[in-house]
Protein backbone atom coordinates (compact mmCIF):
# COMPACT_ATOMS: atom_id res chain seq x y z
CA UNK A 1 0.00 0.00 0.00
CA UNK A 2 1.39 3.46 -1.03
CA UNK A 3 1.85 6.33 1.50
CA UNK A 4 -1.01 8.05 -0.05
CA UNK A 5 -3.04 5.14 0.55
CA UNK A 6 -2.42 4.87 4.31
CA UNK A 7 -2.70 8.84 4.73
CA UNK A 8 -6.28 8.44 2.47
CA UNK A 9 -7.11 5.05 4.70
CA UNK A 10 -6.06 7.27 8.36
CA UNK A 11 -8.04 10.18 7.17
CA UNK A 12 -11.16 7.72 6.87
CA UNK A 13 -10.52 6.29 9.95
CA UNK A 14 -10.58 9.97 11.78
CA UNK A 15 -13.59 11.22 9.46
CA UNK A 16 -15.61 8.09 11.14
CA UNK A 17 -14.94 8.58 14.56
CA UNK A 18 -15.12 12.19 14.16
CA UNK A 19 -18.39 11.77 12.84
CA UNK A 20 -19.67 9.12 15.91
CA UNK A 21 -17.82 10.77 18.91
CA UNK A 22 -20.13 14.00 17.82
CA UNK A 23 -23.08 11.83 17.63
CA UNK A 24 -22.34 10.22 20.93
CA UNK A 25 -21.18 13.34 22.87
CA UNK A 26 -24.60 15.23 21.51
CA UNK A 27 -26.61 12.18 22.51
CA UNK A 28 -25.28 12.22 25.87
CA UNK A 29 -26.07 15.92 26.41
CA UNK A 30 -29.99 14.74 25.59
CA UNK A 31 -31.97 15.04 28.96
CA UNK A 32 -33.86 11.60 28.56
CA UNK A 33 -30.68 9.76 27.29
CA UNK A 34 -28.92 10.84 30.85
CA UNK A 35 -31.86 9.64 32.61
CA UNK A 36 -32.21 6.38 30.58
CA UNK A 37 -28.18 5.32 30.99
CA UNK A 38 -27.92 6.35 34.82
CA UNK A 39 -26.12 9.90 36.20
CA UNK A 40 -22.74 8.14 36.31
CA UNK A 41 -21.96 6.36 33.17
CA UNK A 42 -23.62 9.70 30.74
CA UNK A 43 -21.26 12.25 31.71
CA UNK A 44 -18.31 9.93 31.46
CA UNK A 45 -19.63 8.84 27.96
CA UNK A 46 -19.99 12.24 27.20
CA UNK A 47 -16.49 13.34 27.94
CA UNK A 48 -15.35 10.79 26.57
CA UNK A 49 -16.38 11.50 23.50
CA UNK A 50 -15.82 15.68 23.45
CA UNK A 51 -11.74 14.06 24.10
CA UNK A 52 -12.17 11.98 21.08
CA UNK A 53 -14.31 14.42 18.73
CA UNK A 54 -11.67 17.22 19.88
CA UNK A 55 -8.58 14.19 19.02
CA UNK A 56 -9.86 13.76 15.84
CA UNK A 57 -10.55 17.07 14.88
CA UNK A 58 -7.20 18.16 15.37
CA UNK A 59 -5.49 14.85 13.88
CA UNK A 60 -7.93 15.69 10.32
CA UNK A 61 -6.08 19.33 10.12
CA UNK A 62 -2.26 17.84 11.12
CA UNK A 63 0.80 18.33 9.05
CA UNK A 64 0.42 14.96 7.99
CA UNK A 65 -2.57 15.12 5.74
CA UNK A 66 -2.37 18.63 5.17
CA UNK A 67 0.97 17.97 3.07
CA UNK A 68 -0.64 15.39 0.94
CA UNK A 69 -3.83 16.98 0.43
CA UNK A 70 -3.29 17.69 -3.29
CA UNK A 71 -2.73 14.14 -3.82
CA UNK A 72 -5.68 12.81 -1.55
CA UNK A 73 -7.94 15.52 -2.31
CA UNK A 74 -8.53 14.70 -6.16
CA UNK A 75 -12.32 14.62 -8.32
CA UNK A 76 -13.12 11.74 -6.81
CA UNK A 77 -12.95 12.92 -3.48
CA UNK A 78 -14.42 15.93 -4.69
CA UNK A 79 -16.98 14.58 -6.10
CA UNK A 80 -17.81 12.18 -2.77
CA UNK A 81 -17.65 15.23 -0.48
CA UNK A 82 -20.27 16.87 -2.94
CA UNK A 83 -22.25 13.92 -2.81
CA UNK A 84 -22.48 13.50 1.02
CA UNK A 85 -23.13 16.76 2.14
CA UNK A 86 -25.89 16.59 -0.84
CA UNK A 87 -27.22 14.22 0.91
CA UNK A 88 -26.75 15.68 4.47
CA UNK A 89 -28.42 18.36 3.34
CA UNK A 90 -31.71 16.27 2.72
CA UNK A 91 -31.43 14.32 6.17
CA UNK A 92 -31.16 17.98 7.87
CA UNK A 93 -34.69 18.50 6.10
CA UNK A 94 -36.09 15.31 6.99
CA UNK A 95 -34.86 15.61 10.39
CA UNK A 96 -36.51 19.56 10.93
CA UNK A 97 -39.70 18.27 9.03
CA UNK A 98 -39.53 15.30 11.69
CA UNK A 99 -38.81 17.27 14.53
CA UNK A 100 -41.71 19.43 13.51
CA UNK A 101 -43.91 16.45 13.55
CA UNK A 102 -43.07 15.39 17.29
CA UNK A 103 -43.27 18.55 18.23
CA UNK A 104 -46.45 19.34 16.90
CA UNK A 105 -47.53 16.48 18.98
CA UNK A 106 -45.93 15.42 22.19
CA UNK A 107 -44.12 18.06 24.80
CA UNK A 108 -40.48 17.77 23.90
CA UNK A 109 -37.42 20.51 25.25
CA UNK A 110 -36.82 22.45 22.04
CA UNK A 111 -33.23 21.94 22.60
CA UNK A 112 -32.97 17.92 22.83
CA UNK A 113 -35.06 17.80 19.22
CA UNK A 114 -32.25 20.67 17.86
CA UNK A 115 -29.57 18.49 19.34
CA UNK A 116 -31.14 15.45 16.84
CA UNK A 117 -31.36 17.69 14.25
CA UNK A 118 -27.69 18.76 14.74
CA UNK A 119 -26.60 15.66 14.88
CA UNK A 120 -28.73 14.92 12.11
CA UNK A 121 -26.82 17.65 10.11
CA UNK A 122 -22.82 17.40 10.97
CA UNK A 123 -22.21 13.44 11.54
CA UNK A 124 -24.46 11.99 9.25
CA UNK A 125 -22.65 13.56 6.12
CA UNK A 126 -19.11 12.80 7.83
CA UNK A 127 -19.88 9.37 8.19
CA UNK A 128 -21.51 9.06 4.95
CA UNK A 129 -17.93 10.88 3.27
CA UNK A 130 -16.23 8.57 5.27
CA UNK A 131 -18.04 5.44 3.91
CA UNK A 132 -17.53 6.67 0.64
CA UNK A 133 -13.83 7.17 0.85
CA UNK A 134 -13.15 3.49 1.88
CA UNK A 135 -10.06 2.38 0.21
CA UNK A 136 -10.59 0.48 -3.07
CA UNK A 137 -10.10 -3.28 -3.14
CA UNK A 138 -6.61 -4.18 -4.92
CA UNK A 139 -7.40 -4.57 -8.30
CA UNK A 140 -3.80 -4.27 -9.73
CA UNK B 1 -29.62 12.07 -10.59
CA UNK B 2 -28.38 9.17 -12.27
CA UNK B 3 -24.68 9.22 -13.76
CA UNK B 4 -24.41 8.84 -17.63
CA UNK B 5 -22.63 5.61 -18.19
CA UNK B 6 -19.18 5.55 -20.11
CA UNK B 7 -17.64 2.17 -20.73
CA UNK B 8 -13.79 2.01 -20.76
CA UNK B 9 -10.52 0.14 -22.29
CA UNK B 10 -8.71 1.47 -19.08
CA UNK B 11 -7.64 -1.75 -17.58
CA UNK B 12 -6.62 -3.46 -20.78
CA UNK B 13 -4.10 -0.80 -21.95
CA UNK B 14 -3.08 -0.42 -18.21
CA UNK B 15 -1.85 -3.92 -18.09
CA UNK B 16 -0.26 -3.58 -21.70
CA UNK B 17 1.28 -0.42 -20.70
CA UNK B 18 2.85 -2.71 -17.92
CA UNK B 19 1.27 -0.26 -15.58
CA UNK B 20 -0.27 -1.32 -11.59
CA UNK B 21 -2.92 1.38 -10.64
CA UNK B 22 -0.69 2.83 -8.62
CA UNK B 23 1.87 3.47 -10.97
CA UNK B 24 -0.75 4.74 -13.04
CA UNK B 25 -2.83 6.57 -9.93
CA UNK B 26 1.36 8.50 -9.85
CA UNK B 27 1.57 9.23 -13.14
CA UNK B 28 -2.00 10.87 -12.95
CA UNK B 29 -1.90 12.37 -9.92
CA UNK B 30 -4.74 10.95 -8.58
CA UNK B 31 -5.28 8.00 -5.83
CA UNK B 32 -5.20 4.12 -6.75
CA UNK B 33 -8.74 4.48 -5.64
CA UNK B 34 -9.69 7.31 -8.00
CA UNK B 35 -8.38 4.95 -11.10
CA UNK B 36 -10.17 1.56 -9.64
CA UNK B 37 -13.58 3.46 -9.69
CA UNK B 38 -12.94 4.49 -13.22
CA UNK B 39 -12.13 1.13 -14.34
CA UNK B 40 -14.80 -0.31 -12.62
CA UNK B 41 -17.33 2.41 -14.21
CA UNK B 42 -18.17 3.94 -10.82
CA UNK B 43 -16.67 7.26 -11.45
CA UNK B 44 -16.69 9.29 -15.03
CA UNK B 45 -13.68 11.43 -14.59
CA UNK B 46 -13.54 14.71 -15.66
CA UNK B 47 -12.35 15.42 -19.24
CA UNK B 48 -8.68 16.62 -17.99
CA UNK B 49 -8.29 13.27 -16.21
CA UNK B 50 -9.47 11.53 -18.99
CA UNK B 51 -7.43 13.18 -21.18
CA UNK B 52 -4.28 12.72 -18.95
CA UNK B 53 -5.09 9.08 -18.78
CA UNK B 54 -4.93 8.79 -22.05
CA UNK B 55 -1.38 10.33 -22.59
CA UNK B 56 0.37 8.07 -20.42
CA UNK B 57 -1.64 5.09 -21.68
CA UNK B 58 -0.71 6.20 -25.06
CA UNK B 59 -3.95 5.51 -26.43
CA UNK B 60 -6.80 8.08 -28.02
CA UNK B 61 -9.22 9.23 -25.26
CA UNK B 62 -12.26 7.98 -27.76
CA UNK B 63 -10.74 4.22 -27.49
CA UNK B 64 -10.27 4.62 -23.54
CA UNK B 65 -13.64 6.05 -22.94
CA UNK B 66 -16.73 5.40 -25.27
CA UNK B 67 -20.53 5.53 -24.58
CA UNK B 68 -22.04 1.84 -24.34
CA UNK B 69 -23.89 2.41 -27.56
CA UNK B 70 -20.80 2.22 -29.45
Amino acid sequence: MSTVDQISRGRVGFLLLNGVAFAVWQFTEIERVGELFGEGVTPMLGTSAVALWTITLAALFAPAFARQKSTIEDELTRQNRRAAFSWGYWVVISGAILALFVASNIAVPADDLLRLVLIAGVSAPIIRFAVMERSAPDGE
Amino acid sequence: MENERLNNSMKLHRVRAGLTQGQLADLVNVTRKTINSVENGVFVPSTVLALKLARELQTPVETLFYLPDQ
